[in-house]
């Protein structure tokens, strides 16, 4: 409870007390609205290609829920932790900041070793490949492309991590650190919606 | 609930009280945010459950969860991201207007497709 002195360091919103950061956190929300619109086209693909199987395995033979609802849950679970870090960067407290995003990275990253046998088991089992239907293409390129956006967060976080752990709080990595907390939150969106239209839908045909 | 010791300074006491009111307000947020996540897993569990059983019809199943995906969008966006503090209007702006632009181009796509 030393709250009173590691508080009064930095205003309330460090990262928007700049304009720097009022910059970066503007320009990061209009970013993720183009990120929307990416996705929206992967997943408008996918739905008008679902049923585009060419004779091969279809959505709800290779589906299985229990794998698919892990995932969710890890990736729910780590958009808490990162809420945890920016409210711990919110009151100046470094460490424990560091602490939540270093779980959430290793939470994003058993995510992502979760994904990768998924699409192993899926090309090696069930022949089901990015060449093998539309539906396979439509299918691995949005899956995918919301894979690779978990692999340049954890990457991104990493960086951050490493670049700015002896300088510690202040006006400078407050901001880089709460657009990183956006961008996984911004994530899980996107998963939320991949866990329903592709997986959820899949298995109600 | 701050322990101040000594408040020589008018600032410092002020000081002291925006602290308060801050280390309040976190731990109303932090309250808040548990609770978010818990009903975020409860959506998401309730959405596996009503593809994995029968007992509702496919065209309900589908209605149904991409409502509960539409409530975990709201709970991220204004909870988790911070959407609903000060300071949000013009990011609400952006993330709107690619809400709005996705909407659309999934409804095209997914039309010209079919």
């Amino acid at each position: 409870m030393k709250s009173n002195e590691t508080m009064t360091k930095l205003p309330a919103n460090p990262e928007r007390a700049t304009l720097d950061g009022k910059n970066k956190f503007l320009g990061f929300w209009f970013f993720l609205g183009g990120e929307t619109v990416l996705f929206a086209s992967l997943f408008g693909v996918y739905l008008g290609l679902r049923n585009a199987t060419n004779g091969g395995v279809s959505a709800n033979e290779l589906f299985e829920l229990p794998l698919v609802f892990i995932a969710t849950m890890l990736l729910l679970t780590s958009s808490l932790t990162s809420v945890f870090a920016t409210m711990a960067l919110k009151t100046n407290h470094f460490k424990r900041m560091i602490g939540w995003f270093v779980v959430t990275g290793l939470l994003g990253l058993a995510f992502l070793g979760l994904e990768i046998y998924e699409f192993n088991h899926y090309v090696h089992e069930y022949g089901h490949t990015i060449k093998s239907s539309a539906w396979g293409s439509a299918f691995y390129t949005l899956v995918g492309t919301h894979g690779a956006h978990v692999f340049v967060g954890i990457s991104w976080i990493t960086i951050l991590i490493i670049r700015n752990l002896r300088r510690g709080m202040d006006l400078y990595t407050a901001p880089k650190f709460y657009l990183f907390a956006l961008y996984w939150h911004f994530i899980d969106v996107v998963w939320i919606f991949i866990f329903t239209v592709v997986y959820l839908m899949g298995k109600v045909g | 609930m701050a322990h101040h010791e000594g408040h020589d300074t008018l600032s410092e006491h002020d000081q002291s009280h925006l602290d308060i009111h801050h280390k309040i307000a976190h731990e109303k947020e932090f309250k808040q945010q548990i609770v978010s996540f818990a009903m975020m897993i409860f959506l998401t569990m309730i959405a596996f459950v009503a593809v994995a059983s029968d007992a509702i019809s496919d065209a309900f199943t589908v209605i149904f969860i991409m409502i509960l995906a539409g409530i975990q969008l709201v709970f991220q966006l204004y909870m988790f991201m911070h959407l609903s503090h000060k300071g949000h209007q013009y990011p609400a702006w952006g993330i709107f207007f690619g809400v709005f632009v996705a909407g659309t181009c999934v409804v095209a796509l997914m039309g010209m497709i079919w």
